[in-house]
């Protein structure tokens, strides 16, 4: 073990957080779109080998989440 | 198994951690003159390089002692240095080509990288992984793997881009 | 030891210096870095002086771990007085400046008077030399670093200078080390400038002992190894600060166009372009995160622009904020800025200011010169920084800071200004998050981000995680709230974060390392077991949050003696009054509640023991030991 060995330690390295809902979820290895399981908002993710990140969100169907958003909030 | 200390000067961040930890495991004290390793920068293109001992097979250093203080250790596979025998000419310092040998000027010593006895602080610390500590009859292989990859990479896009 | 090193005053008006030692008690009441500059400007600074004229004091410093067994300690601290905000001036940078400096026998340099010509220090082995620099002012920050090694003969020697914007008294102008490290924020720059201090240039070679390395390199090893194994250092290690904007700019906590929206909508500026510009990746001193990029731009009219970084700032200054939604522009951006020693933050506020001005009709081509200065003109931003730098038209109006600038300009154009105390904001939006909002009205410099932004906030983090963060070292059991946009518990979770920072301020370690962006990284607990195997001194954590109490509290000290009142912990009115347009559900339509603000405050102040004014209590400063300052101890 080196500290720049430490690439499998850490479980969340695959994992994405919807960052409309925070709930965590594992996007397909090296897939370019994923939707959220819970919302189904839908985002970009970018990939550095097994390390995944949403990288923004799908422009072409915002306005669509964003109205069917806006039906789920309670408030 | 001989192993050796390799350097990957593309995944090299300049931290200079390898020669702070050098220095500290081997004087106890902080100070990169004393370190076995510098890490070598050109600032303004971002090139930089870490610097060390190579161990040479045919070393200067061990050509030149007028008292053989320099004698290579074929199990760590390392020139070693023995301090009952140096008598602080510092041929060895004007010898080598890479600056391997240097001048401890707080002890007074002639100071060279000893792999610390089979595990390098430097490799353990190095969070990039530029410095790497392998067997010496791998050395190639996990050059080719990386390069391979790339290739491979390339090959990929060229497919993708026929089809 | 590292404890060992010592202060250096120079006058530069005599070229008198003397140097003295740091006793272990200042140690024990300031650690070091932040802490004990603060202790000097408190004592060494008169009241109400010109920041910019030959009274002020300028200290420079290295923290009490730069240079030894603690990961990331690698950070210079500057303050002064701000000639940006009139308060305090305090500016952190990392790089490889401090440890040569302790390297070279110093701890702390308090820097008075003024040159009578251009000069610079050099620093050597426990020597101190006043040297001309007629013939490197002028020079750009990349340039100044090599004429002076090249004069030296070692390019070994590290330097640490102003560009052109700080020579040109910039009120925003930063003080610069390598290709992009930068103590950017409050003007010290200018200080230094006003100074004629081009550059301070040090080299060491002296041993600097750590207490218990075995021990320290063991337990050192283990701490990186944690480090890296956290997500968020992998993502910094191959994004650097960047990924913040996919974060911020996907949620809508970007301010874009100068505040008139929170989201870049179809933003394309994201990180993952640097990887068509990305040479590899720097490190500042024995960091493991490497989260800055070298760059280069091959083709078009910035073709073989080599530079580092950028900074979320950079994207924010050259992308959102400015209409601007090119990553180039970017890149060219954050050169120009380092090359001139221009804050990135406080630049790119300016130029949105003026846009918005010149889109209302209250700048016109008249007073632009005939710049364009339409939202997403990249040209004219480009050439805004030169203007800037160089003093010249608009520039020289913007060159003052938003205070100033608005005086200047006048026609209500101050009510389109996004600031706190006379410094602008971060490029984010903390409409729909009080917490953050707390952090910067509060900051002891101005606008802060890194004074107590508790930006794991936006994390949705478990309650029971939060408690275990926020709930020590010294007990807290009020409430705590998982939701950012929540009022509940904020000031704790400020107040928790100021104490954090200052201490890690203290010590010279790099805030990246710490429960800033990460709940998983250093806090208290590890920084204290830091301190013991690097230099042998012992603290508890919980005294580790007095020392950082007490350094906060003579900030606040130093800000009150300067005028400072409860009405400038405060937001400007769009804050309140505009509530955000777009971005995701659970950001939208939110602006700050005043009244609740207002209950935000009252509480940091009662949990700092300051008054309802903001001054701290006697009893309060009898707990620090505060109450015989100024002592001049030092």
């Amino acid at each position: 073990m080196t500290t720049g060995t430490r690439d499998k330690k850490s479980k969340r390295i695959g994992e994405v957080r919807c960052q409309n809902c925070f709930v965590r979820f594992w996007p397909e290895q090296g897939a370019e779109r994923a939707s959220c399981p819970e919302c189904g908002w839908e985002w970009y993710i970018s990939w550095s080998g097994k390390l995944a990140k949403i990288r923004k969100p799908v422009w072409e169907s915002w306005e669509r989440h964003l109205a069917e958003g806006k039906k789920e909030t309670k408030e | 198994m001989e192993m050796i200390l390799v350097v990957d000067h593309e995944k090299c961040t300049g931290c200079r951690l390898c020669e702070m930890v050098c220095s500290v495991r081997h004087t106890g004290v902080n100070n990169p003159t004393r370190s076995r390793i510098h890490v070598i920068k050109w600032p303004r293109e971002g090139f930089e390089l870490p610097m060390l001992c190579q161990q040479c097979e045919e070393a200067p250093c061990i050509a030149v002692c007028p008292k053989d203080a320099l004698s290579r250790d074929p199990v760590l596979g390392r020139v070693m240095l023995n301090y009952d025998l140096c008598i602080g000419c510092k041929m060895c310092v004007i010898a080598c080509p890479f600056g391997g040998m240097g001048i401890d000027t707080v002890i007074q010593q002639v100071i060279k990288c000893d792999l610390c006895d089979g595990d390098p602080a430097c490799v353990r610390f190095c969070g990039s992984g530029a410095l790497q500590f392998v067997p010496a009859n791998r050395v190639n292989l996990i050059k080719k793997r990386d390069a391979g990859w790339k290739f491979s990479e390339l090959m990929k896009k060229s497919l993708e881009a026929k089809n | 030891m590292a404890l060992n090193r010592k202060i250096a005053y120079i006058d530069l008006s005599t070229g008198e210096f003397k140097t003295a030692p740091i006793p272990i008690e200042m140690r024990e009441l300031y650690l070091g870095g932040r802490g004990l500059d603060m202790y000097l400007l408190y004592n060494h600074l008169e009241p109400s002086v010109d920041p910019l004229g030959p009274d002020n004091v300028l200290t420079v410093s290295a923290g009490l771990l730069v240079g030894t067994l603690a990961s990331a300690s690698a950070r210079t601290h500057i303050g002064a007085k701000s000639p940006l905000t009139g308060f305090l001036g305090s500016s952190n940078m990392g790089g490889f400046f401090a440890p040569e400096l302790r390297w070279a026998g110093f701890d702390h340099l308090v820097i008075k008077g003024k040159a009578d010509g251009p000069v610079y220090l050099w620093i050597h082995d426990g020597e101190i030399e006043i040297r001309d620099a007629s013939d490197i002012w002028g020079e750009n920050v990349f340039d100044t670093q090599d004429l002076i090694k090249e004069e030296l003969g070692d390019p070994e020697v590290k330097v640490l200078c102003i560009g052109i914007a700080g020579e040109n008294l910039v009120r925003f102008a930063n003080v610069m080390t390598g290709m992009k490290n930068a103590a950017g924020r409050s003007g010290m720059g200018a200080v230094m400038g006003s100074k004629n201090l081009k550059a301070i240039a040090v080299r060491g070679t002296m041993d600097l002992e750590i207490r218990f390395p075995e021990k320290a390199l063991e337990y050192n090893q283990k701490l990186l190894e944690h480090i890296g194994s956290t997500k968020f250092a992998q993502i910094m290690q191959k994004w650097g600060t960047m990924f913040i904007y996919g974060v911020t700019n996907t949620t809508g906590l970007v301010r874009v166009r100068n505040f008139q929206l929170n989201q870049q909508v179809g933003g394309n500026i994201e990180c993952e372009h640097i990887e068509e510009y990305a040479l590899g990746s720097e490190g500042c001193y024995g960091c493991i995160m490497n989260c800055r990029h070298k760059y280069l731009i091959r083709d078009g009219p910035y073709a073989g622009t080599y530079g580092e970084g950028p900074e979320y700032t950079s994207q924010g200054a050259f992308g959102m904020e400015v209409g601007c939604n090119n990553f180039e522009t970017v890149l060219v951006g954050n050169h120009l800025v380092n090359k001139y020693g221009l804050d990135t933050l406080e630049t790119g506020s300016m130029m949105a200011w003026a846009m918005e001005l010149y889109e209302v009709g209250i700048l016109t081509d008249e007073d632009t010169d005939g710049l364009k200065l339409e939202w997403g003109n990249d040209d004219a931003v480009l050439e805004l920084v030169n203007r800037i730098a160089e003093r010249k038209g608009l520039g020289n109006i913007l060159a003052e800071g938003p205070l100033r600038a608005a005086e200047k300009i006048g026609k209500g154009s101050i009510k389109y200004l996004i600031h706190v105390k006379g410094m602008s904001n971060l490029h984010s939006d903390e409409r729909p998050t009080p917490s953050l909002a707390l952090g910067i009205a509060t900051g002891s410099r101005g606008s802060d981000h890194l004074r107590s932004r508790p930006a794991i906030d936006l994390y949705h983090l478990p309650e029971e995680l939060l408690r275990k963060i926020y709930g020590g070292p010294k007990p807290y059991d009020g409430p705590l709230s998982s939701d950012y946009t929540s009022y509940e518990g904020k000031p704790r979770m400020v107040r928790w974060q100021e104490m954090m920072y200052e201490a890690i301020d203290c010590a010279g370690i790099c805030k990246y390392h710490t429960i800033f962006l990460s709940p998983n990284l250093i806090a208290f607990d590890e920084l204290s077991k830091l301190i013991y195997n690097n230099t042998g001194m012992e603290f508890s954590p919980e005294e580790i949050w007095d020392i950082a109490d007490r350094a906060y509290t003579i900030e606040r000290l130093f800000n009150i003696r300067e005028g400072l009142t409860r009405a400038d912990d405060w937001l400007v009115d769009r804050y309140f009054d505009e509530p955000t347009p777009i971005g995701l559900p659970i950001v939208r339509d939110k602006c700050i509640d005043r009244e609740k603000f207002k209950q935000m405050i009252d509480e940091y102040y009662e949990q700092h023991g300051w008054d309802e004014d903001g001054v701290p209590r006697p009893e309060t400063l009898k707990k620090l030991g505060l109450d015989g300052e100024p002592s001049h101890r030092l």
